[in-house]
Parts: C-alpha cells; sequence; structure tokens
C-alpha cells in the first residue's frame, strides 16, 4: 500500500523539530542554540497547517518566530562574548536529568497511546479566523482585554526595567 | 473486814512533793548553787520531805479515825466491759501502807537532816538531793499504790533512784560499777517478778471468770476481798502450770523479785558493794526503806501467800539461811560500812523469816524497829567517817568515845538494840519473830530448825556489832594527829542520830509480846491487813491450847462443804478451798504436843525460848568484850586466833562474788562477745555488703546513664545536626533544581498510584 | 503508523517536552533556560491544537477553545520573554555574565 503524502509530511516536519529541539537542548554553543529554536518553531507551525489552523500557523510565524525568537537572538547578541562562543552554554547535571527525562518521556507514551482518545471520524477543515474571531468578541471577551493588560503591564514593566540598566551602562561609559 | 474506804484529796501529794523537789534541785540545781551556795538546795529537799511526813501523819490519824482511805486520779487502762483487768493511777493507804508512810518519810525526813552536814564539802551537792527527793517519791508511790502496776512502778523507780544514789561518786570507776551491779541484780529480781505477777494475774483472771466475780484483779483491795470468796479460791488454787500449781510459781517467783530488792541469797551480792554510795543513802536506802520493799510486798500480798505452804517455807527457809550467812560473813569484816551492810541483809532475812512462818505483823515490827536503830547505826557510821576525814577502815580508828560521845551513845544503844537486849526495841521484835519460827506449824520442814538457826545469828550478830564498837570507840586511837585534830560532830547530824536512838528504845512498846499481858499495839493495827493470811495458818499453840477453835471451825467448814454438791463441776469449784483448809486444821488436831517443850499450854515457853536467846547474844556480847575491849585486833591477829582457813573464807564473804564472776557473769559475758562478734561481722558484713552491691548498681546505672541514655540524646543531637546539614542542601536557591524536583516529585505520584 | 492520529502528534510532543525540560534543568547559561521554556510552550500549543482538530466537540462546528488558548499560549509567551530577556540584560549588565551558577549569590 503507498504511504499517504500526510504521513511523509508529518514525519518529515516532526523530524525537522525533533532535530531542532536536540540541538537546542544539547548544543554548546548559544548561538546555535538560539538558531535551532527558530528551526523548531517553523517546524510547529508547519505542524499548525497540517493540522487546518490556519490563523494560528500565520500568528506563529509572526509573533513567535519574527518577535519571540528575533528577541532572543538580540539578546543572546548583547549577552556573550563573541570569543568565547563555543563554550558560552554549557551543561550541568547531563547525567543524572536525561535517564529521568526518559522515564518522564515513557509515562507520557505510555498515557497517549494507552488512552482511548475519543476520536471524531469527520474533522472539521474550515477556515478558523471567522470562528476565532467570533470567540474573541463573544465568549472569550474578557480574557481578551485581560491579556491585553497584560501585555500593557509587561511593555512598561520592560521598559522600566530595561531602562535602568541602560542609564547605568552609559554612565559607565562616561567615566570609562 | 475492812471498812468501805473514804475518799480523800491529798494522797497524790506524797508523791508530787517530792518529785517536785528532786525537779527544781535536778534542772535548776547547778545554778542555784553556783549563785546562792548550797542552802537553798537543801532548805527545799528538806522541807520536801518534811512536808510528806506531815502529810503521812495526817492520812495515819486519817485511817486511824475511819480505816483506808484512797484517792483516785485517772483510769489507766480498762480492758472493758466485764473483764477483771483494770488499773487506775490511785492511791491507797490503809493500816499497812501508813506504817510504812511513817517510817520512810520520817526516817528519811531525818536523814535528810543528817545530809546537809555530812555532803556539805561536796560539789554536786543538788545531784544529791534531787535523786534522794526523787527516791522518796518513788518509795511513796511504791507503798501508797493500790495496784500491781503502780506498785510496780514504784519498784522500779527506787531501783533507779537507787542506782543513780549509789553512783555518785561515778567518777571512780569501782563507785560506778558498785551502781551498775545493784541495778543489774535487782533488774534479775525484776524478771522474776515480772513472771510471778503475770502467773497471779493469769490464773487470777481464770480465777475471776470461772466465778463470775467482780472487779479489778490488779488493785490489792479488790484482790484480796475476791480472796475471801471460797470459789475463787478454789479456782485459783486449781490452776496448773506444768503440772505445778500456778500459786506455788507465783508466789515463789514473786519473793525472788523481793530477793532482789531485799537482798537474800542468792541476789544480795549488791548490797556490800552498794556502800560505795554516801553513808546517809546506805541509811536511807539500804536500811530503812528499799530493803523493805520485798517484806512490804509479801505482807501487801500475804493473803496469797499464806495459800502456798511451798512458798512460805521456801521464804522463811530462804530468810534463815540468809540470817545465818551474813551474819557469818559479818564477823570479821574491817570496813565499819561493810559490817553494817552484812548485818543488814542479816536483819532482812529475819523479816523474811517472820513473814515465812506466817508472822505478817512481827515481820513488819522487826522492819520498823530495824528501820530505826539500823538508820541510827549508819548515820552514826556516817559522823565516824565524816570525822574522820572520809576513812572507812577500822584500822584507822579507835578511842572515839571521847571524840565523838553523842555518836557513841547512839551508837551503842542502837547495837544494844540490834544485838536483842531486852528493854530495847530489837529485843521486842527479834523475839517475837523467833517465837513465831517455833511455834509454826504451817511449813513443810518443823519451826524449830528454823528457830536454832535463827539464835545462832543472834549471837553471831551480838559479836561482831560489839566487836565493831570496841574497836571503833574503845582503846586507844589510831587515828594520826591531823585527823584526831580536826575530828568533831556536827550538829546536823547528832540530832538525828538521837532521835532515831530514842525511837530505837521506844519503837519496841509498840509491839509487847504476849506473855507481858499488855496489847501488841502493832498487831492489833495491822489486824485488818493480816486477818485473811491468819485464817490459812497454824501455830503450835492454837494445838496445845485445846483444840476447840480448831474443832468448831472443823465442824463449820463440814457444814459448808456437805451443803455443796461434790459430785457436780460447781461443787467441786466452790469446795476445793474448804476442804484443803478443813485438812489443814485436822492435821493440826491430830498432831500430837510439839516435840521438846512441853508448856505450849501457857506462856511460859515463849519465855524460855525468849530466855535462851538473850542468854546467848550476852555470851556473845563478853566474848567480844573479852577478845576486842582490851585491845585492837588487826586481821593478822584474828587469822593466828581463829584459824587461817575460816577467817579467810568470811572475809572474803565466801567467795560468793568470785564464785557468781566465774560461772555467770564471765560466761554471759563471753555470750555477749560472740554475740557482739555476730552482729559486728555477719550483721554489719551483710549490712556493708549491701551498701557495696548499691554502690556497684548505682556506678552501673549511672554509667548507663551517662552512656546510653545520654549517649542517645547527644546521638539524636548530633544526628539532627547531621541530617539537618544534608537536608539544608534541598534549598539550593536554583529554579532549575526546583523544577526538577516538581517533575520528580509528579513522577513518582504517578509510579506509586500506577504501580501500588 | 502510517495513518496520522492524535497518537503521533501526542508522541511528538512529549518528545519536545522533555527535551524542553532537560534544557531548562542542565542549562548553565540564562538564556538557554529560557529557550527550554520555549520549547516546553510550544509543545503544550501544539498538543491543543492536535486536540482541537482530532478530538470530538460539542459543536458541529468544533470547538474553538483551543484554538484560542493556543493564542493565549503565544501572547503569554512573548510577554514573558519580554520581561525575563530585560531581567537577564539586566543581570548581565551587573555581574558581566549571565550563567547562573555564577550568579548565585542567595545560594550560599
Amino acid at each position: 500500500m503507498p504511504i499517504p503524502i500526510s504521513a511523509i509530511a508529518f514525519y518529515a516536519i516532526a523530524t525537522i523539530i525533533v532535530a531542532s529541539a536536540l540541538i537546542v537542548a544539547f548544543s554548546k554553543n548559544i548561538v546555535y542554540s538560539a538558531f535551532a529554536l527558530l528551526g523548531t518553531l517553523i517546524g510547529a507551525a508547519a505542524l499548525y497547517i497540517f493540522l487546518q489552523s490556519d490563523f494560528l500557523a500565520a500568528t506563529q510565524v509572526i509573533v513567535y518566530i519574527g518577535g519571540i525568537a528575533v528577541l532572543f537572538l538580540f539578546a543572546v547578541m548583547l549577552t556573550h562574548n563573541i570569543e568565547k562562543s563555543v563554550g558560552s552554554n554549557p551543561h550541568m547535571g547531563l547525567r543524572t536529568v536525561v535517564p529521568f527525562a526518559f522515564l518522564v518521556l515513557g509515562f507520557l507514551i505510555y498515557a497517549a497511546v494507552d488512552h482511548n482518545w475519543n476520536i471524531q471520524a469527520v474533522r472539521n477543515s474550515d477556515p478558523t479566523v471567522h470562528k476565532i474571531g467570533n470567540a474573541f468578541l463573544n465568549e472569550y471577551l474578557l480574557p481578551f482585554e485581560f491579556a491585553s493588560v497584560i501585555l500593557l503591564v509587561v511593555l512598561v514593566g520592560a521598559a522600566l526595567v530595561a531602562r535602568r540598566e541602560i542609564g547605568a551602562r552609559i554612565s559607565q561609559r562616561e567615566e570609562s | 473486814m475492812q471498812s468501805a474506804p473514804t475518799n480523800v484529796s491529798y494522797l497524790f501529794l506524797l508523791a508530787l512533793v517530792p518529785f517536785v523537789g528532786a525537779l527544781i534541785n535536778g534542772l535548776f540545781g547547778y545554778k542555784v548553787q553556783s549563785k546562792h551556795g548550797k542552802r537553798p538546795i537543801h532548805w527545799i529537799a528538806v522541807a520536801a520531805s518534811a512536808t510528806t511526813f506531815l502529810i503521812s501523819v495526817k492520812a495515819f490519824l486519817d485511817v486511824k479515825a475511819g480505816g483506808p482511805i484512797e484517792q483516785n486520779l485517772w483510769p489507766w487502762f480498762d480492758l472493758g466491759e466485764g473483764s477483771s483487768i483494770k488499773a487506775n493511777i490511785a492511791f491507797r493507804v490503809d493500816q499497812l501502807s501508813s506504817v510504812m508512810l511513817l517510817i520512810v518519810s520520817g526516817v528519811g525526813s531525818l536523814i535528810h537532816v543528817f545530809s546537809t552536814g555530812y555532803m556539805q564539802d561536796e560539789k554536786p551537792y543538788w545531784r544529791y538531793f534531787a535523786w534522794l527527793n526523787l527516791f522518796m517519791g518513788m518509795m511513796l508511790i511504791l507503798v501508797t499504790g493500790d495496784s500491781f502496776l503502780l506498785m510496780f512502778v514504784g519498784w522500779e523507780g527506787v531501783g533507779l533512784a537507787s542506782y543513780l544514789l549509789i553512783g555518785y561518786y561515778y567518777q571512780e570507776l569501782p563507785k560506778a560499777q558498785a551502781g551498775m551491779k545493784a541495778f543489774l541484780v535487782n533488774r534479775i529480781g525484776d524478771f522474776a517478778f515480772i513472771i510471778g505477777m503475770a502467773m497471779i494475774f493469769w490464773a487470777a483472771v481464770d480465777a475471776a471468770e470461772a466465778t463470775n466475780t467482780a472487779g479489778s484483779i490488779l488493785r490489792f483491795a479488790d484482790l484480796s476481798t475476791m480472796f475471801q470468796n471460797d470459789a475463787f479460791v478454789t479456782a485459783f488454787l486449781a490452776k496448773e502450770s506444768m503440772g505445778v500449781p500456778v500459786i506455788h510459781l507465783g508466789c515463789i517467783l514473786l519473793f525472788v523479785g523481793a530477793a532482789g530488792k531485799s537482798a537474800q541469797i542468792p541476789l544480795y551480792v549488791w548490797l556490800p558493794d552498794a556502800m560505795a554510795g554516801p553513808t546517809p543513802v546506805s541509811a536511807l536506802i539500804h536500811a530503812a526503806t528499799m530493803v523493805t520493799a520485798g517484806v512490804y510486798m509479801i505482807v501487801r500480798l500475804s493473803f496469797l501467800f499464806s495459800l502456798s505452804t511451798v512458798a512460805m517455807t521456801v521464804i522463811a527457809c530462804v530468810g534463815a539461811a540468809t540470817a545465818l550467812f551474813a551474819a557469818t560473813i559479818g564477823l570479821f569484816q574491817t570496813d565499819i560500812k561493810r559490817v553494817l551492810a552484812y548485818s543488814t541483809v542479816s536483819q532482812l532475812g529475819y523479816m523474811f523469816l517472820g513473814v515465812g512462818v506466817g508472822a505478817f505483823g512481827a515481820g513488819i515490827f522487826h522492819l520498823m524497829t530495824h528501820a530505826f536503830f539500823k538508820a541510827c547505826l549508819f548515820l552514826g557510821s556516817g559522823s565516824i567517817i565524816y570525822a574522820m576525814h572520809h576513812r572507812q577502815d577500822m584500822k584507822d580508828m579507835g578511842g572515839l568515845r571521847k571524840i565523838l560521845p553523842v555518836t557513841f551513845w547512839t551508837f551503842l544503844i542502837s547495837t544494844l538494840a540490834i544485838s536483842g537486849i531486852p528493854g530495847l526495841s530489837g529485843f521486842f521484835s527479834k523475839d517475837e519473830i523467833l517465837w513465831r519460827a517455833y511455834d509454826t506449824n504451817n511449813l513443810l520442814i518443823p519451826g524449830e530448825v528454823l528457830w536454832v538457826i535463827g539464835v545462832i545469828a543472834a549471837a553471831c550478830t551480838a559479836f561482831y556489832m560489839f566487836r565493831l564498837v570496841f574497836q571503833v570507840f574503845f582503846n586507844e586511837p589510831r587515828a594520826d594527829e591531823h585527823t584526831l585534830e580536826h575530828a568533831h560532830e556536827h550538829k546536823s547530824m547528832t540530832i538525828p542520830l538521837v532521835i532515831l536512838a530514842v525511837l530505837a528504845i521506844g519503837g519496841g512498846y509498840l509491839g509487847l509480846p504476849a506473855w507481858t499481858g499488855a496489847p501488841n499495839l502493832l498487831d492489833d493495827w495491822m489486824e485488818p491487813v493480816t486477818e485473811q493470811a491468819k485464817l490459812n495458818t497454824t501455830w503450835k499453840t492454837d494445838v496445845a491450847h485445846g483444840h476447840a477453835g480448831a474443832k468448831k471451825e472443823v465442824k463449820s467448814l463440814d457444814a459448808k462443804i456437805s451443803k455443796l454438791d461434790l459430785a457436780t463441776e460447781q461443787g467441786k469449784a466452790q469446795s476445793g478451798y474448804l476442804v484443803w483448809r478443813k485438812a489443814k486444821l485436822e492435821k493440826q488436831i491430830t498432831t500430837k504436843k510439839a516435840s521438846g517443850i512441853s508448856a505450849f499450854h501457857s506462856h511460859s515457853g515463849e519465855f524460855i525460848l525468849m530466855g535462851s536467846s538473850v542468854l546467848l547474844a550476852l555470851l556473845a556480847i563478853f566474848a567480844a568484850w573479852r577478845l576486842y575491849g582490851r585491845r585492837y585486833r588487826d586481821p593478822e591477829n584474828e587469822r593466828a586466833l581463829f584459824g587461817e582457813k575460816l577467817h579467810n573464807l568470811l572475809l572474803n564473804k565466801y567467795f560468793v562474788d568470785e564464785i557468781y564472776a566465774k560461772y555467770i557473769t564471765n560466761p554471759a559475758l563471753a555470750f555477749m562477745r560472740a554475740v557482739a562478734w555476730v552482729d559486728k561481722n555477719i550483721v554489719d558484713g551483710v549490712v556493708n555488703l549491701s551498701a557495696f552491691i548499691m554502690k556497684v548498681c548505682a556506678w552501673i546505672i549511672g554509667s548507663l546513664d551517662v552512656r546510653i541514655v545520654d549517649g542517645m540524646v547527644n546521638g539524636m543531637a548530633s544526628g539532627c545536626r547531621v541530617i539537618a546539614g544534608r537536608v539544608r542542601t534541598i534549598q539550593t536557591g536554583r529554579v532549575q533544581n526546583y523544577i526538577m524536583a516538581a517533575v520528580v516529585g509528579t513522577t513518582v505520584l504517578i509510579l506509586v498510584t500506577f504501580i501500588v | 503508523m502510517f495513518e496520522i492520529g492524535l497518537t503521533h502528534f501526542l508522541v511528538l510532543t512529549s518528545i519536545l517536552f522533555c527535551l524542553g525540560f532537560i534544557t531548562v534543568v542542565t542549562r548553565k547559561n540564562a538564556i538557554g533556560i529560557l529557550l527550554g521554556v520555549e520549547l516546553i510552550l510550544n509543545a503544550a500549543t501544539i498538543n491543543f491544537i492536535a486536540f482541537s482538530h482530532y478530538v470530538e466537540s460539542p459543536t458541529a462546528e468544533g470547538f474553538i477553545g483551543g484554538h484560542i488558548f493556543a493564542i493565549f499560549i503565544i501572547t503569554m509567551a512573548a510577554a514573558e520573554a519580554a520581561v525575563s530577556l530585560a531581567i537577564v540584560m539586566g543581570v548581565y549588565n551587573y555581574y558581566k555574565t549571565i550563567e547562573v551558577d555564577k550568579v548565585a549569590v542567595m545560594r550560599d
């Protein structure tokens, strides 16, 4: 029987994600880890498309990759010594944690495989933008507003936290 | 029969006043003496004793007027309803007690006065008078106590006072030992006394229950009333212990107690040694009062003793033997006080001889006259000793006739009295006893034997007493110049001597013998006390006077017995005593005319006996005059004269003390040493061993406590510290660790839930 | 195996989650830790969407709550990343290093 294209697609995307995640977890170079995160996020976006959630895939790419990942890269650039990029992301206590993580993994996989999920026969493949918009303004209005408040707070707070340091940095520069 | 006793309220003073005197002198005497000298001390003491004499006179007059008087102070114990064992703290003065009271307090007061002079150079003056008053109080309790128990209190009390007074010079060991000897020998007697009392109580209680008589067996008055009940007496006589009737055992044991107190064989050994005490003490205690307690007790219980022929025989024999024994020892003694001591023992023997044959009145009579002349003799010797600067050996004396005249004349009078010279008191009393001894038909041995012993003893008495007089007062003085210069008589001493000498002469007229036709005042006075005993004693003269009296008595007894049914228990119970009396009288009736002197139906028999004893006494005095009147003979001389062996034996008092020491004291001491060894090594060893074990256990427990318990505690503490140190590291402060921990925890939880 | 079902997604997200967990717990670099957090968040988001797609929903249109939640996750992730990176900058300015064991002043 021929392998369905969905399976190939899925496995390819899964490989990308897992490989990137491995690099994030085990690389000794922080820059590599940061870029690998990029890869994971792209993979995740691909998965969203696979799962027929169009809006979310777009959101993922724009916000996560375009915003958060870039932010991470900025932070990496600002906080590390260029000469020493190789040993800039060391590990500690790998030996204890990895077997344990395998154990946890085992549990999760067992739970996933063993359970009889209530799978629906026919899956919906309507575009979701319309539904999400409706939901945000009808059922999930409060969380929506709340999230906007949080974002405002975060904005102010981050600015506050960062500002002092910049001020200190400038004064330091002027002293030296 | 006695009339019902009257209640008075002053009898307690007899005991209280001397005790108060003793207390004051005892507690405050030292201070008073150091501040104010000796005067207040003897004023208090003499006042106390004089007061008791006055009270005794009042008591005597009251008894004379209305019969016995008594005073009931407090109940002592009572074993309940229907029990015959009851005793109170109560005093009772009847005819016998009143005589004793007068003697004790009268002679005692005179001796108090004498002591003020004799003891004036002594430092612990106050102690002497305190004990002397104590003695008076105790003796008065003895003679006025209305029950066995109170009498016994006084009995023990005088023993104590005697010990304290004999040991007055306790700083010298032999004198302290003399006091202890007196107390110990006394104690042996008291032991027998207590057992005897217990036996009497036992029999009396049983008899009282059997016959349902009321009253307390402890009270003398009640007991004597019970003994008037024939049924009671029968029940009492029937009581046996180990096959021997209790009455014999009890009376003999009581007599042993009396022998201890009154210095009879074998318990007389303390009296000669008691001369270590001051001379007035010897006069009071060992002549006039304490030693007479035994005689008093027997006369008080005459109704009891007269029922036991065995006991009476024992008493009479021991009395006679003691009289002779002591008299022979006194023959060659060189110490004045020793001579007088043995003389006292001998005269006490006479008293017991008297009461033993049944002449209770005569015994008390001799007690009284002896008190007078013996006290006079002792006080006289005290005067001599004081003049001779406390020397007592006759070799240092001699020729004191001119130097101490009053002493000499009073001494001479008393010596004549003790020798039994007619006209003086000793003659009347001693002769009464000897006559009665001859006359008795009451004992298991013929009375004639006792009479012979008594007469020989009288002869010896006369001999050694005059030997004493000649050696001390006649011939050339043997003392040194210095002593003779200072020798003089003291007024406080001579006055009592004179008074006593007068009494020694006049006291005899209270008990004139029957042949003079005059009434025997003392016997008549004592009648109510002794009449019960008289029923049970028989005399040879009664035999000779025709059996009319006896035959009538037998007839009445027969009538009484026939009324009872001898077959029944009750009949037997009531008839026993009557049958006993009847048998006695019948024996009397069938006694043929007494052997020897046939003129018993008149008083001439008595007269002849009396004459022979007087003759013997005069011969003895003559012999003493011949031997000692012209010259002094020292012990060497006497030994040459009388024979080495005899002199040695008598001078060393038959080595009795040595025999006692060898066969009684030393084994007892050896036993004591053995017991002490056991106690020291074994008992103390056990105690020490247990203490040692205790120490070991304590050490074990201690180290357990230190090592294990403390170890545990410390271990826990350090364990806590160690664990805490390790656990502390959980808090790393790192979020990564916390996340790890959270996931681990969740995993574990899931594991547990799924697998378990 | 070739018919992609919910299970496949769950296994994938589990792997992602564990890798993210390893990253969080073992990294010394602060930013490395934050990368791990991002991985975990992503795994959760994928899970949500997978469930939203595969599991029966009460309405015919399908349950949109999964998507909504995923949007919120992304939003919060952004917020959190902003703040935490500002803090990391501050720490870097003061200590000149962002390795967590060198900055563990309070531990001692």
